[in-house]
């Protein structure tokens, strides 16, 4: 059923646009005060890219939630699954975990990750622990991949 | 096993052996030295030759980082050449050759000329751009600046802006003054006026209303420029004088180059010089009096022998003593483990060393961390490929210190993903069928289950090492009714939810009791029972403990996910005619090594929380210092 379908696909291009946005903003913030931070000392190009990808995988999460839904529906294979009015409800409630939470996550690790940022320009040596730091963030962005993929796992078609 | 044992270290010298003494502790690295010169009178000692050093210190850093970007090594080049390397007996002789102060000496004089040269260069190249304006104007440029005014009539040169030409044109009409255009520049218009000396005063006013600027030459094309030459005259002679600076500025900096085969004596002379400042801030530390030295410090009980032996020469001269640490004092902590442990020591230190007299945990926590870098990343291909590439490292890169301890953890992860990579996950997307345990994508539950057992494991066991450190504080009741309690209750509880049988009931029971009665520190039996019974909901964070480890699925299942996504893709591009094999290698690179990156970065990262987060908040206090012994320590070489 088209209905079905069309619903189970808005639910998928949550998951990637709501989290790839989170990890967009979140990558930009940490992105910003690291060139900011490379001006004064371009040696730090290795260590800072790691707390500017750190919130990046939001998006990474909401991007394979995205292509569960798809494998689900049978989109690769040219013979979509028939999905009726409930079920396609049921995925895009599905896919919401991980869009939410990747969405406001991605935000907040972004700031984590800038913050961590000017505190490597000043303790090079102390990288980790930013890194640490952004990571209880991204906790949120995990459980709510864990329940995205646990739902979509149990829906049957 | 754990925290090594120091010694304090006692040592009363005469004055006169401060220097043979402080050169051989750092040539031998063995002692810590405290700073006691505050609490012992001392004689003051002149700053003079710190400062000196100091400054011959930065010196040479300048010039390091200045020749070093000459040298043109590329970053992967630097990588793998290994530092170059100094004898120990060396230092003395090189210390004292005058050869490397030389160099650095030429090399300041060279670099002081070239940034006199630069500097005019900027200075030239300002002037012409100030001049080019005048570029098309033909009079020349001595005749405007001294041709100023005749008997009757002035002249002067200026700017407009260029909305007020068609005032200006107006008043061109009226007033009996000429004007010609010289130049347009972006707002404004460069112009040559010429006037009767008796309307000056009606002129000038009538320009400055109309936004006129008096353009005058600068100082340096006045003393610049020759009788009769035109402005475009003086900005070729400019631009010839840049270009003899700029090739003058060429030989310098040729020069300059010729002095980076002299880097490594710069190098060897800075490491020199900084240890020698280290050895005259440790001497700043010590009592002093006039005749003798006051030295406190810690050495490793290990290297109790190694310190004797090595004082043994002046043992009639000085007055040693060995003692246990008082338990008022806090000695440095250096962690002493197995060498298979030793590369998670890293991870120890990360969070913070132990307190003196306290647990190390890395031996506790290696296990853990590596089953669950193994389940998070669950990926045996990429665990090759890891554990491959740094034991290359570790061979090629002949590294020291930090970034060893780290490769050789790499090693040992990337193990850990070849064996859980092949249990419940799979080699670059494609499951081992034959060897597989549990497959994460159709069974996610069991695996589900397998992270919480391993998480409720932990947190017990961390509980447990806190009942024994309790145990060893002689904390007794709390260590066995509170930690105990917990020990019992935990997993009564289960197995009394999962089989119903009453025995569970009884013991979680009676794990509850004392929890109740023992874990409240107030006296009064109505406050203490109430916050034992308060206490009791600690359960809570229990259970979120153990259910953080469900991580452990979401990033194995998102390794697998996003390798199948990669071997979907490049399937797809393999049907592409004529070229689809090779863009299908490109996605399955790629696409494999992407993955790598960001699935061993998860899962390290989330690995590490689950220790400190989880584990460590049940018995690690972390607040100890550092065991950092005086000794030969290079920025850019190794002392050998």
């Amino acid at each position: 059923m088209a209905l079905g379908l069309t619903i189970a696909l808005l639910g998928g291009a949550l998951a990637v646009v709501l989290g790839g946005i989170g990890s967009a903003i979140g990558v930009g913030l940490a992105g910003q005060a690291s060139s900011g931070v490379m001006s004064e000392d371009p040696e730090k190009f290795g260590s800072l890219l790691l707390l500017v990808a750190l919130p990046g995988t939001q998006g990474i999460y909401g991007f394979l939630s995205a292509f569960l839904v798809i494998l689900k529906l049978g989109l690769t294979g040219g013979s979509p699954v028939a999905v009726n009015f409930y079920q396609g409800w049921q995925i895009l409630i599905a896919c919401l975990p991980v869009g939410l939470t990747g969405l406001v996550s991605g935000i907040h690790q972004g700031k984590v990750c800038a913050s961590g940022v000017y505190m490597v320009a000043k303790q090079p040596k102390d990288l980790m622990k930013p890194v640490i730091m952004a990571a209880l963030v991204e906790t949120y962005a995990v459980l709510g991949l864990l329940i995205t993929i646990l739902l979509l796992n149990g829906i049957k078609l | 096993m754990a925290v090594a044992e120091m010694l304090k270290v006692e040592l009363i010298a005469p004055a006169r052996l401060k220097s043979p003494l402080l050169k051989k502790f750092q040539q031998a690295a063995l002692i810590q030295i405290e700073e006691s010169a505050r609490e012992l009178p001392h004689e003051e000692m002149s700053i003079n030759e710190i400062d000196k050093l100091h400054t011959l210190e930065e010196r040479l850093h300048q010039a390091i980082v200045y020749l070093k970007a000459w040298s043109g090594q590329s970053g992967f080049k630097k990588l793998l050449t290994p530092r170059p390397t100094l004898n120990k007996n060396e230092i003395e002789t090189l210390r004292h050759d005058s050869t490397w102060l030389k160099i650095l000496q030429t090399f300041e004089a060279l670099k002081r000329k070239r940034d006199e040269i630069s500097a005019q260069i900027r200075q030239l190249e300002r002037e012409k751009a100030l001049l080019q304006p005048l570029a098309s104007l033909a009079l020349p440029l001595d005749k405007v600046e001294k041709f100023k005014e005749t008997d009757f009539i002035c002249f002067s040169l200026g700017t407009l802006p260029l909305a007020s030409l068609e005032a200006l044109e107006e008043h061109l009409r009226h007033e009996p003054f000429w004007a010609g255009e010289v130049a347009l520049m972006a707002k404004r218009i460069v112009m040559g006026v010429i006037y009767l000396k008796e309307k000056e005063y009606d002129v000038r006013e009538v320009l400055e209303r109309l936004g006129w600027e008096p353009y005058s030459l600068s100082e340096f094309v006045v003393s610049f420029l020759k009788k009769g030459e035109t402005a475009a005259q003086v900005m070729k002679r400019l631009d010839q004088e840049r270009e003899n600076l700029a090739r003058a500025g060429a030989e310098i900096d040729q020069e300059i180059k010729n002095l980076t085969g002299h880097l490594e004596q710069l190098m060897k002379a800075a490491d020199i010089i900084t240890n020698e400042l280290r050895r005259q801030e440790a001497f700043q530390r010590l009592g002093r009096t006039q005749k003798t030295i006051y030295l406190k410090g810690w050495v490793l009980a290990e290297n109790k022998e190694k310190l004797i032996s090595l004082l043994q020469p002046y043992q009639q001269k000085i007055y040693l003593n060995l003692s246990q640490p008082s338990p008022e004092e806090t000695p440095p902590i250096a962690l002493d483990n197995p060498p298979l442990f030793r590369p998670f020591e890293l991870i120890t230190r990360l969070y913070g060393l132990p307190q003196p007299r306290s647990l190390d945990p890395t031996v506790y926590l290696s296990p853990f961390f590596f089953v669950f870098v193994g389940l998070a990343v669950s990926e045996a291909g990429y665990g090759l490929i890891v554990s491959l590439a740094s034991l290359a490292a570790l061979y090629f890169l002949k590294s020291k210190g930090g970034l060893r301890t780290f490769l050789k953890l790499l090693v040992y992860l990337g193990g850990a993903n070849i064996l859980f990579g092949s249990l419940v996950g799979g080699w670059f997307g494609y499951p081992w069928r034959k060897v597989l345990l549990i497959d994460p994508l159709r069974d996610p539950l069991s695996f589900l289950l397998l992270a919480l057992v391993l998480g409720f494991l932990q947190v017990w066991f961390g509980t447990l090492l806190n009942l024994l450190q309790g145990i060893k504080k002689k904390n007794y009741s709390r260590a066995i009714f509170v930690d105990g309690g917990w020990l019992l209750l935990l997993p009564s509880l289960i197995g009394a939810g999962l089989t119903g049988h009453r025995l569970g009931w009884l013991l979680a029971g009676l794990g509850a009791l004392g929890i109740i009665f023992f874990s409240s520190p107030a006296r009064n039996p109505v406050a203490r029972f109430f916050g034992g019974l308060y206490n009791l909901y600690d359960i809570s964070r229990y259970l979120a403990d153990v259910l953080s480890y469900s991580r452990l699925l979401a990033l194995g299942l998102a390794t697998s996910v996003i390798a199948m996504v990669v071997n979907t893709l490049a399937r797809t591009a393999w049907g592409i005619p004529w070229l689809g094999w090779l863009i299908a290698g490109f996605i399955f690179i790629g696409g494999h090594l992407f993955n790598l990156g960001i699935s061993f970065l998860g899962g390290f990262v989330h690995s590490m929380r689950l220790q400190f987060v989880e584990f460590f908040s049940k018995f690690f206090r972390a607040g100890g210092r550092p065991f950092q012994p005086l000794a030969l320590e290079g920025k850019y070489i190794e002392f050998e």
